[in-house]
Order: structure tokens, then C-alpha cells, then sequence
């Protein structure tokens, strides 16, 4: 009976750790960061298998380097010397990439028709940046990485060069964010039948509405309303 | 595996089995009082073991007890699959309160369940059942909690979820929960290795030296943690798996070496012949303790590596043919050696 009560225990004080800890954060918001929200950028709700949530869709162009990821603040999130050397060049054979780094991101909407998000700053574990009403800071994975070249002109569709013996050509290594944690947000049970029912027409980012993400006083982000 | 009670019965109904035989071929004959002394001893016994425990006392009760057990095992997986998917399909229409009572009672109710089995019904099957199935809703109960309140992931999950299985474990002697205790704080320790290498938690789980030092601590701890004698052979079976599965793994993909800064071929080469002492030794180990587990996953670790080694050189040198002849040459070899070393302990008894 006595270990039975210890599990009771561990359960309660799990759920009441989390439980305790959301609600500090929420009492002092930090920032909060207005943000369109289109059909693309949502997911579950109603007989939905899948929690609703709102996805942080990253840009592909978060390929392009943001602040932080330069030669020093890659050694600075642990990263090998012989890697860091690489990077910006083409990769050679003896090229390894490593493992994923974590690291602070710094997230910013973009403004085009997607309004997927950029990785805009990368910061070491210890040095978190400060939040704004532009963007959000959350944990990411940042990876060093071959980032494959432009296909040739002549590759274009209509030519059919698959019977063709070609040598792949080496593409440039490359720093990155390749995940941001979380992934996505939940949102509650009005929020999606708001956001549903006020994006039912739209498949992509035609329809918007717009949402606010809360960064709270320790950091925990939230979608606060939705309009 | 059987209880130490059903153990005890099953051996003095062979032993009744055994002695009617005897009797018959004319080998022994047993005074009456002896004999008579000796049945009424085993049908006390047996009749304290039954009412101890759910002990089948013969092979037709056995064949019932699998069959309820089965019955219980799909039942469990259906109960718990009706309230995933009915939590699933209403979980985008429930308030944040809702969800959050649907996810944190059903731990909380599957151990008060569990209690009432492990005292009802003596076998402690159905406890195990229930108490795994806690454990899983536990497990669901932390996840979902991350996801309402946009958590990061962490490993402390794994710490948590491992802690109230082992309590269930150890608190109502249950195995199943056992093994989903042991799974959850070794994959704790395990992720440890991604601390001092600056990697997030998750990808300690691509490391795996940690997972090495996970199996050998797994192998030892009978030594050090006192519980149910029953406990010991899956501690050590999950040891000596882990242990073996890493270095098969490492010894094939230097890259999962936390030392992957040195040369690749020259780690892979390493664990290579450091899978070979260790293989041997824990053979060996197993043999002079009577650890029957670790001699058995450890066989079968050597196996799967010494085919590896038998793909690394003939593979590529030999036909396909040939190279199957050797393999099934090779086992033939390992066959006549181990009968050679059963017939050495018989003769040794």
C-alpha cells in the first residue's frame, strides 16, 4: 500500500509541478507578438485524431544564415573545429556532419503570402535572448549540413537526363535550424472553432486571421486569443 | 516466467509422476507409512500454495490459466484502446479542464485498480496488466501536459514514468511493470550522455557508450537492489540485451561512438574486438553463476555477431553459394560445440 500512495504521489506532484509552474508564467506576461495565422499553419480540432494546435511553419530560407551563426558562435554552441572550417565551403569527402546543437532561436514571421517563420538569432544554451512584441525565443536544433547546390539549367522538367551516368554535384556546408521546440501550439477549444470556422474557405493563405503568442515571465510561450 | 509457488507445485507433481513410474518399473518400493507421510506433506503444502497463490495443479487448470490470461491481455488492450480513441475523437472539443481530468485520473485510478487486483487475485497477472497499463497512461498523462502548456520535451518524463512503474513493480512484486521501469530510467541514463557531449537530451539516445554503462549497471543490480528473487533474471536478461544490442550497433556505425572524433574504422575496429572479450566473458560469467538468461541472450549476441564478422570477410570474397555453406557450416560447429560443453556439465553433475 505504501508504494501505491508513492506513485499516487509521484503523479500528483508531477501534474501539480506543471500545472504551478503555467500558471507563474502566466500571471507576468513578457511579450506578446501578434501573428497571421492562416488554414496552412493549423492543425486538428473537432473529430480530429490530432491535438489542435498552431504550427511554426520555418521558412526554407531559414537555410540563409541568421545573426549568431557565424564562425565563433558556432565554436560557441560546441561545434568541432574542422567543422566549423567547412562551412561555406563545398564538401569534401572527409566531411562529417555533426550532431545537432541545441541552441536559443529567435523566430520572426515573415511578411510574404506564406507567413512561414525565420530564424532570425541563434544563442547558446546559457545566453537566452530577450523576448519582443515581434517575435518569439524558444529552444531549436541547429545542424551543419551539406546544403545540396541550384540543379543545373539543363535539368529543368522536359529534359530527361535520368539514363545519364552524372556526377552529383557537392553542395555548400552550411549552419541551420533544422527543428524549433516546440513545434507548434496548442490551442483550446474556442480558439480552434474560431479558427475554423473563420478559415473553413481557405486551403492556403488567402483567408488570415490573427492570433497573439504570449511569452510568459519564464519563458513558456502560449496562443493567448485568437481574432 | 513461472512463480517461485507455481514452481513448487509443478515439482512435486513431477516428483508424484516420477515416483509412480519408478514404482511401476520396479526401481523403489516405498514403505506405506513413508509414502504415506510424504503425500500428506505435499498435499499440505500444495494445499498452502493454493490458498497462498493461484497455482495450477494440473495441466488442464494450466491450460485455463493461459486462456483467462490471454482473455485479460485483450481485454486490457481493448479498454485502453477505447479510451484512446474516445479521448482522441473528443479531445479538440473538451476545456482545458476536461482534458486535463481525462488524462491525469486514469493514472491515479489505475493504482488504487491495481491494489484491489494484486489482493483479489493471487497470480498477480491481471495487477501487472493494469499496473503496465497505469504506467502507459502516466506516460500519456506527462506527454499530453507538455503539449497543453507548449512544454519542451525532456527526458524527466522518462525518469518519472520509469520511478511509478518500479514502485509498482517492487510494491506488488509485478513484473511487467518491471520491465517498463527498467526501459524508463535506463532510457533516463542513457540521455545523460548527451550532457557533457552539449547535446539536447534526445540525442543522447544516437550515443551509445552510455547505453553500454546503462547494461552493465542493469546486469549488476540484483547484487544491490534487494526485491522479489524473480526480479533478478529480467534485470540481467535486459543487462546483458542492452549491453549487446550497443556494441552490435556500435561496432557496425562508428558514428554513434561518442568518440567520433577519432577515426571511424579505427572505433569501429575497437568495438569489434572489444565486442568479442565482452561477449565471451559475459557467456562465461553467466555458465559459472547459473545466470540461465545472460547465457541465453548472451548465445544468441554471439551468434548475430559472429555472422556479422562472417558477412565482414566473406561477403565480398566468396559467391553467395559458398558463403551460405560457411554460415551454415559455421553453425553446425557452434552446434557440436555446445553439445560438447552440455555434455561436460552433465558429466561434471
Amino acid at each position: 500500500m505504501r508504494r501505491a500512495i508513492a506513485a499516487m504521489t509521484l503523479v500528483v506532484l508531477a501534474n501539480g509541478l506543471v500545472l504551478v509552474s503555467a500558471r507563474r508564467d502566466r500571471v507576468a506576461p513578457a511579450a506578446r507578438t501578434p501573428v497571421a495565422v492562416c488554414a496552412r499553419h493549423i492543425i486538428g480540432g473537432g473529430t480530429s485524431d490530432e491535438a489542435p494546435a498552431l504550427r511554426l511553419w520555418l521558412a526554407p530560407e531559414s537555410l540563409s544564415t541568421p545573426t549568431g551563426l557565424d564562425a565563433s558562435d558556432l565554436r560557441a554552441l560546441g561545434f568541432a573545429e574542422q567543422v566549423v572550417a567547412a562551412v561555406g565551403r563545398e564538401r569534401d569527402s572527409t566531411f562529417r556532419s555533426p550532431r545537432a546543437r541545441p541552441a536559443w532561436v529567435r523566430l520572426r514571421q515573415r511578411s510574404d503570402s506564406l507567413h512561414e517563420w525565420s530564424a532570425v538569432e541563434v544563442q547558446p544554451p546559457g545566453a537566452r535572448p530577450a523576448p519582443d512584441s515581434t517575435s518569439v525565443v524558444l529552444h531549436g536544433l541547429v545542424v551543419i549540413r551539406e546544403r545540396p547546390t541550384a540543379p543545373p539549367p539543363d535539368s529543368a522538367p522536359g529534359h530527361d537526363h535520368a539514363a545519364m551516368p552524372r556526377a552529383h554535384p557537392a553542395g555548400v556546408v552550411h549552419p541551420f535550424v533544422i527543428e524549433v521546440i516546440p513545434p507548434q501550439l496548442h490551442l483550446d477549444h474556442r480558439q480552434i472553432a474560431t479558427l475554423r470556422s473563420g478559415l473553413a474557405e481557405s486551403a492556403g493563405c488567402e483567408v488570415q486571421r490573427q492570433a497573439v503568442i504570449v511569452t510568459g515571465a519564464n519563458g513558456g510561450l502560449w496562443v493567448e486569443s485568437v481574432r | 516466467m513461472p512463480s517461485a509457488d507455481q514452481l513448487r507445485a509443478s515439482a512435486i507433481i513431477t516428483f508424484r509422476e516420477e515416483l509412480t513410474r519408478l514404482e511401476a518399473e520396479g526401481v523403489v518400493a516405498l514403505e506405506p507409512a513413508l509414502r504415506e507421510r510424504i503425500h500428506a506433506h505435499h498435499e499440505a503444502t500444495l494445499a498452502a500454495l493454493a490458498a497462498a497463490g493461484d497455482v495450477d495443479l494440473s495441466a488442464a487448470a494450466a491450460r485455463l490459466s493461459t486462456g483467462m490470461r490471454i482473455a485479460t491481455l485483450l481485454g486490457t488492450i481493448a479498454l485502453s484502446a477505447a479510451y484512446g480513441l474516445f479521448v482522441s475523437s473528443h479531445w479538440g472539443t473538451l476545456s482545458l479542464t476536461l482534458q486535463l481530468a481525462l488524462v491525469s485520473l486514469p493514472p491515479l485510478l489505475l493504482v488504487v485498480l491495481t491494489h484491489v487486483a494484486a489482493a483479489r487475485e493471487r497470480s498477480g497477472y491481471v495487477a501487472s496488466l493494469i499496473a503496465t497499463v497505469a504506467a502507459i497512461a502516466f506516460a500519456t498523462n506527462l506527454g499530453t501536459l507538455g503539449q497543453l502548456f507548449n512544454l519542451p520535451d525532456s527526458r524527466t518524463a522518462l525518469l518519472a514514468v520509469g520511478a511509478f512503474a518500479m514502485l509498482l513493480a517492487y510494491g506488488y512484486g509485478l513484473t511487467l511493470p518491471l520491465i517498463v521501469g527498467i526501459g524508463g530510467i535506463g532510457g533516463w541514463l542513457w540521455t545523460l550522455g548527451a550532457i557533457p557531449l552539449g547535446l539536447w537530451w534526445r540525442d543522447g539516445f544516437g550515443v551509445i557508450e552510455p547505453l553500454l554503462l546503462v547494461g552493465l549497471l542493469a546486469l549488476t543490480a540484483p547484487a544491490w537492489i534487494r526485491g522479489p528473487a524473480k526480479f533478478a533474471p529480467w534485470w540481467r536478461g535486459m543487462g546483458a540485451a542492452a549491453l549487446i544490442i550497443g556494441l552490435l550497433v556500435v561496432e557496425n556505425i562508428g558514428q554513434t561512438s561518442a568518440f567520433t572524433a577519432a577515426d571511424l574504422h579505427t572505433i569501429e575496429l575497437g568495438y569489434k574486438l572489444f565486442g568479442a572479450v565482452v561477449l565471451t566473458a559475459l557467456i562465461a560469467w553467466g555458465i559459472r553463476r547459473d545466470h540461465r538468461v545472460v547465457v541465453q541472450v548472451g548465445s544468441a549476441g554471439a551468434v548475430l555477431y559472429l555472422f556479422m564478422r562472417l558477412v565482414d570477410w566473406f561477403w565480398e570474397l566468396v559467391p553467395q553459394w559458398l558463403f551460405f555453406l560457411l554460415v551454415g557450416g559455421f553453425a553446425l560447429a557452434v552446434l557440436l560445440v555446445l553439445r560438447r560443453l552440455h555434455g561436460a556439465r552433465v558429466v561434471a553433475r
